[in-house]
């Protein structure tokens, strides 16, 4: 595996970015890894940071480029700041620098896979809510979904009490008059299924000692309710709370939930 | 552009090793400068850093990514610590990782490099003038065009003016006795090279008053008498990043020349 720390200009925000991107490199003499690389186009997982994080995160609290390492993966770790991963009312368009202008910058540079089965997303927290409207909003280019301690929204009654989580929201939302369709993400799904999809695949996980738990199981209560379960939905709640000890264990079980297949289509 | 930090494993080296790559990224609003993208494969210069230094060398003492901003060019930066772009005699194979694993490794990370010695370049300076001259005269078929800025050319000038066969020196090139006339030896890979299809074009600079001059001076009449395509030039200065920050922009003009502006539409 390599590990590329990027930096370049997004014309949707129109500032230079950071971006920590892993890239399969197949090996036969790294110690104490298996490691594979894909023949043809790469697939790729776009890893979302939670509040507070940044693009270097996942690294250093998670052991995710050797558990990538085995699949073949690549993973694309962006920088959101507190954007709540929206076009922001006060603030920038961070839904369309993630969900449109990253994949085709990282196709331009790494030359990627563009089958929606070959694309994922996945966040913890912030970036659970946010994984779950880009996923819901462009069915198209990602193929499945992994959202860890958050809820499709992570708006709570009574948040704004909170001067702080009052600001983020404004900063996101404003007053809430003008939103984007990519955030009715519910919506968004419910229509998906309506039409017949295509519906990406979604992995969910919340721990029951989580302060979102609430927003978990409401989200969890819409997808359970949906006949057929045509997102391919799969929900654990696993005792653990807002911390990064749940968010290693189950960035893996997602992984696994993806069901990559290396012996297949790579060489090792 | 796009500026990466890479952290990769070569399994040449048999170790972690790092680069710097400079991608070429269309862009607009990007103040002060304007990035060009083409359509067509990019092409790629690996700029070789001197003794002393790493692959941070050339962000850090010159402004490489805004001379190679309008070029739509791909600049690859790797260490290779004080290994001489050489196949150590004791010690590690940095001449094979150079110049064959590490554009394997690039044009793998990223599919969009072009894989013709037509479009793929080295420069350097110093020790990675050497190093950039022996991709072209050593490893022709992966290099087109190579650019040395007070390079070192004259290895076995310099093994053979050592007191001993020890140290740094034994390490990379072997017995001293032994350089001249070998592999490493730049002026018999020009003489090896001198009728290969795959002969590559050759820019040198030195200052006058470099250390090197005298052999640079050397390589240029050797280069000429042997036919070879030559851009040479020099000009009063020393051994210093003030001389190289300037050579490389010529040697970016060298290899992609300036195109006339296009009218607005």
């Amino acid at each position: 595996m390599a590990l590329l720390h990027t930096g370049f200009f997004s014309q949707a925000l129109g500032m230079c970015v950071s971006c920590d991107v892993i890239l399969p490199q197949f090996s036969s003499s790294l110690i104490g890894m298996k490691t594979a690389a894909a023949r043809g186009p790469r697939k790729v997982l776009y890893l979302l940071h939670g509040m507070s994080d940044d693009e270097t995160i996942w690294q250093r609290r998670t052991s995710i480029e050797r558990y990538a390492a085995p699949l073949g993966l690549a993973v694309v770790m962006p920088a959101a700041q507190i954007s709540s991963y929206a076009n922001m009312a006060h603030g920038g368009r961070y839904f369309d620098y993630i969900a449109d202008e990253l994949p085709e910058t990282m196709r331009g540079f790494f030359g990627f896979s563009d089958r929606r089965e070959d694309n994922f997303i996945a966040g913890l927290s912030m970036g659970g809510a946010g994984c779950m409207k880009i996923g819901l909003a462009r069915p198209e280019r990602f193929g499945a979904i992994g959202c860890l301690s958050a809820g499709a929204s992570n708006r709570r009654p009574g948040q704004d009490a909170d001067p702080r989580r009052a600001k983020y929201n404004l900063m996101a939302y404003g007053d809430g008059a003008n939103l984007g369709p990519e955030e009715d993400v519910l919506g968004n799904a419910k229509k998906l299924a309506e039409a017949g999809g295509p519906c990406p695949r979604i992995y969910h996980a919340c721990g029951t000692e989580d302060f979102l738990l609430e927003n978990a199981r409401a989200t969890r209560d819409f997808f359970t309710g949906l006949p057929g379960n045509p997102f391919d939905y799969t929900y654990e709640e696993d005792p653990g709370a807002h911390t990064w000890e749940f968010w290693d264990e189950h960035i893996q079980h997602f992984l696994a939930f993806l069901g990559l297949n290396p012996e297949n289509d790579v060489r090792n | 552009m796009a500026l990466m930090h890479v952290d990769f494993f070569s399994d040449v080296l048999g170790m972690c090793t790092q680069m710097d790559v400079i991608y070429p990224e269309n862009t607009r609003g990007q103040i002060g400068m304007e990035g060009v993208r083409g359509d067509a494969a990019i092409k790629t210069l690996y700029l070789l850093h001197g003794m002393s230094d790493d692959h941070t060398i050339w962000q850090r003492r010159t402004s490489i990514e805004r001379y190679a901003a309008e070029k739509g060019l791909c600049v690859v930066m790797p260490t290779t610590h004080l290994g001489w772009y050489t196949d150590m005699y004791i010690g590690y194979d940095y001449f094979t990782y150079i110049t064959k694993e590490l554009p394997e490794i690039c044009r793998g990370f990223f599919p969009n490099l072009s894989p013709r010695r037509e479009d793929t370049y080295a420069a350097g300076l110093s020790m990675g003038g050497y190093g950039a001259l022996k991709c072209g005269l050593r490893a022709g078929d992966t290099f087109s065009r190579v650019a040395s800025l007070s390079g070192g050319v004259d290895a076995a000038g310099i093994c053979e003016a050592l007191p001993r066969d020890d140290g740094l020196w034994f390490d990379i090139f072997g017995p001293r006795d032994k350089v001249r006339g070998s592999f490493n030896d730049l002026f018999q890979a020009a003489v090896d090279m001198k009728d290969s299809p795959n002969r590559p074009d050759v820019f040198m600079w030195c200052g006058t008053e470099d250390f090197l001059y005298q052999s640079n001076v050397a390589m240029r009449d050797h280069l000429r008498k042997l036919g070879y395509s030559l851009a040479y030039s020099e000009t009063p200065g020393d051994h210093q990043w003030k001389y190289w920050d300037r050579e490389i922009q010529n040697v970016l003009n060298w290899l992609i020349p300036d195109q006339p502006k296009k009218e607005e539409a």
